[in-house]
């Protein structure tokens, strides 16, 4: 009975929440307090497939979302992106019916890295997912092998297939003692390097036992083929890998058959759409089909925005503050044409959250690589322009390419001085500072330059 | 002339910036006309200290702290004679606490340390994440920096830094790091030294004076605005 009352009082409080613009957890916060063991309640559907990891968490749920309902399945995710227990109970309650069952075949759970453990102490996923650990919000995380014990904690039943990215060491290691584990990953491509190019390597040093590991070959970051020698911890063979891959053409194709056009030609973008092959194989979806559905896929999470300033023409990669490997994706981009642009770099509010001051993830971003010619100038915006424009000193970056805007008000004027495209990298909680002094183009005008 | 800097177990201490130190001092060395030579000491590799003008080692994971300590367990009477000798030296994040006589780790396990100082360091649950500002008597300008720690350290009774917001050694209290000597040392991680340029230019005075190169450390253009608006931000 009180299962009953506490699912029509979050859907009621969504509603309202909704009328009122409030975000989706305050309802399943509710929930909780009322019965807060309701998560443990519920008759889940057969397949719960949780997917969490620093980066590609929101980007990957939702090409599963789309991939599985075009290959003809009911699936309940949360779009809004809370990836807590009250966002997590909100997105369960509202997808019941009133006896407590959760009516779609699929449950598609987004989850935060170090609050999954309270999540899945009620209810174990089917299927899930890790996607990587990265340096990320250390003011808040601490730092990834933190997390990685965090996330430990959260696979609790022996029944959960997990699914891991088998290029990543220190993912790798959640299957160590593991019954069930599903790997994905990316086979050498002509991208791969022998080396890392990176300001740190977090791949030096095996995660499990630290003495020195060797690699076949990086994709990024600590990302690609590696081995210790020391106690035989090594990338596995993934069931489902990228077998090649072409970043002009945008194209990938998975175990050398199913081919994916992609819509952002970038290597990091591809594991979300591997992991999302992935998870609708494992569902059962058919394959060719899955392929076709995410084909050219236009993300709708707003991660990438394009806008117009006066005569110029841009496009916003929503990056994360805190969060290195997240900004070198986006450099990768920016990079990635040889058609002349401006890249405005806007650091203004570290979280949107909390304050910090923290600024030590700046010296862990390659901005090194911006040095390419076709950047012709570079825009250091917001409250930390200076410790931006101290970074960059320690580039090679000419300094007169650099330019200092403290206020980002002043953007609009100082785009209006140059041409070609404008390339802008920021977080969520600067983005707007740049989007409500330019004009947002609807998806559809989308154009890319790169 | 060259200063010579000896930077321990990069790819194992260089969490969150923690290497942009080395690059701040050499590229600030090199500007005053000096060259700056840096040697990684990878695990394995037997350092003499006495070579180098200068030693650094960086922030760690916990798991990375203890396997660094077991390697320089091997080292620990040279490290002692070269700190003794009045070599400079600056440890910072959880490097500072392998200076002590030992971490308990949040098992219980108990690693005995290096035990130049009377300090002890036992790890906790609950990590340590906060801005923190700090007094020092080597210069008048204040310290800015994070503390990312998940453990509390005994005191001791020449701190490097007293703690005016954030944490230090324990959350009582003040105290903050150590120093001796030519040793400094600071639980605070990350890019220390580009954030806090005096700070910085005291210790480049050091490397100067020791090795007898007539410099005058120098300040780049923009340090001084982006010290200030960290101040600034965290209101002190």
């Amino acid at each position: 009975m009180i299962k009953a009352i506490v699912i029509i009082a979050c859907k009621l409080l969504t509603k309202v929440g909704k009328m009122l613009g409030k975000g989706s957890s305050l309802p399943g916060k509710i929930a909780l307090k009322i019965c807060p063991n309701v998560l443990s309640r519920i008759k889940y559907p057969e397949y719960v497939i949780a997917v969490t990891g620093s980066n590609g968490k929101t980007s990957s749920v939702e090409l599963m979302a789309h991939m599985l309902q075009e290959c003809g399945y009911s699936v309940a995710y949360n779009k809004e992106g809370s990836n807590q227990i009250e966002g997590v109970t909100t997105l369960v309650l509202n997808n019941c019916d009133l006896s407590g069952k959760v009516k779609a075949q699929v449950l598609l759970i987004e989850s935060d890295e170090r609050f999954a453990r309270y999540t899945f102490s009620h209810f174990a996923p089917t299927h899930y997912v890790i996607t990587n650990l990265y340096r990320d919000q250390l003011s808040r995380n601490g730092h990834p092998e933190m997390v990685f014990d965090a996330l430990k904690d959260s696979i609790k039943s022996e029944d959960t297939t997990l699914v891991l990215n088998a290029d990543d060491p220190l993912v790798s290691l959640f299957a160590k003692g593991h019954k069930n584990t599903v790997w994905f990953g990316m086979e050498k491509t002509e991208f791969s390097t022998e080396q890392n190019n990176s300001i740190y390597n977090d791949g030096a040093h095996c995660p499990n036992c630290k003495e020195p590991m060797e690699y076949d070959y990086y994709h990024y970051a600590h990302i690609g083929s590696y081995e210790c020698k020391a106690c035989g911890h090594k990338r596995n063979a993934p069931q489902y890998s990228i077998t090649s891959l072409d970043l002009k053409e945008g194209r990938a194709v998975i175990n050398g058959e199913y081919t994916i056009n992609l819509f952002l030609k970038s290597v990091y973008n591809v594991y979300n759409s591997l992991a999302a092959f992935t998870v609708s194989a494992l569902v059962g979806a058919d394959k060719k089909k899955a392929a076709e559905a995410i084909s050219n896929y236009i993300h709708k999470n707003g991660r990438l925005t394009c806008f117009s300033s006066g005569e110029r023409k841009g496009v916003l990669l929503t990056s994360k503050h805190e969060n290195s490997v997240s900004y070198n994706q986006s450099i990768a981009l920016a990079t990635s044409s040889n058609k002349p642009c401006t890249v405005v770099i806007i650091v203004d509010a570290i979280s949107r959250k909390y304050f910090t001051g923290e600024i030590s993830w700046l010296w862990d971003i390659d901005f090194e690589k911006l040095s390419s010619p076709s950047v012709e100038k570079i825009i250091l915006a917001g409250r930390y322009c200076y410790d931006l424009a101290n970074r960059f000193s320690y580039t090679d970056i000419d300094s007169k390419k650099i330019e200092i805007v403290y206020d980002t008000a002043d953007l609009p004027n100082r785009f209006a001085l140059g041409n070609g495209n404008i390339i802008a990298i920021t977080c969520f909680s600067d983005r707007d500072k740049l989007l409500s002094n330019v004009e947002v183009l609807p998806p559809e005008e989308f154009v890319l330059p790169f | 002339m060259t200063v010579k800097i000896l930077s321990l177990y990069r790819n194992l201490t260089n969490l969150y910036g923690s290497d942009a130190n080395i690059r701040c001092l050499k590229k600030h060395i090199e500007e005053t006309g000096n060259a700056c030579v840096v040697t990684y000491l990878e695990l394995g590799q037997a350092p003499d200290f006495s070579e180098y003008d200068f030693v650094y080692m960086g922030a760690a994971t916990e798991r990375s702290q203890k396997r660094v300590l077991s390697e320089l367990m091997q080292y620990k009477a040279e490290l002692s004679s070269y700190i003794q000798n009045g070599g400079l030296c600056l440890f910072c994040g959880n490097s500072f606490e392998l200076l002590g006589k030992s971490i308990t780790a949040i098992d219980g396990t108990v690693f005995e340390a290096l035990d130049f100082y009377d300090f002890e360091t036992v790890e906790v649950a609950r990590r340590v994440v906060v801005d923190t500002v700090c007094d020092c008597r080597l210069v008048p300008e204040k310290i800015v920096g994070f503390m990312n720690k998940q453990s509390r350290t005994s005191i001791v009774t020449n701190p490097l830094f007293r703690v005016v917001k954030g944490a230090g050694n324990a959350p009582d209290r003040n105290d903050e790091g150590i120093c001796d000597k030519g040793l400094f040392a600071t639980e605070l991680s990350g890019p220390l030294l580009v954030r806090n340029p005096h700070f910085r230019a005291m210790l480049e005075k050091r490397i100067y004076e020791k090795k007898g190169i007539e410099a005058l450390p120098l300040y780049f253009m923009y340090e001084e605005k982006a010290y200030k608006e960290s101040l600034k931000g965290l209101s002190v």
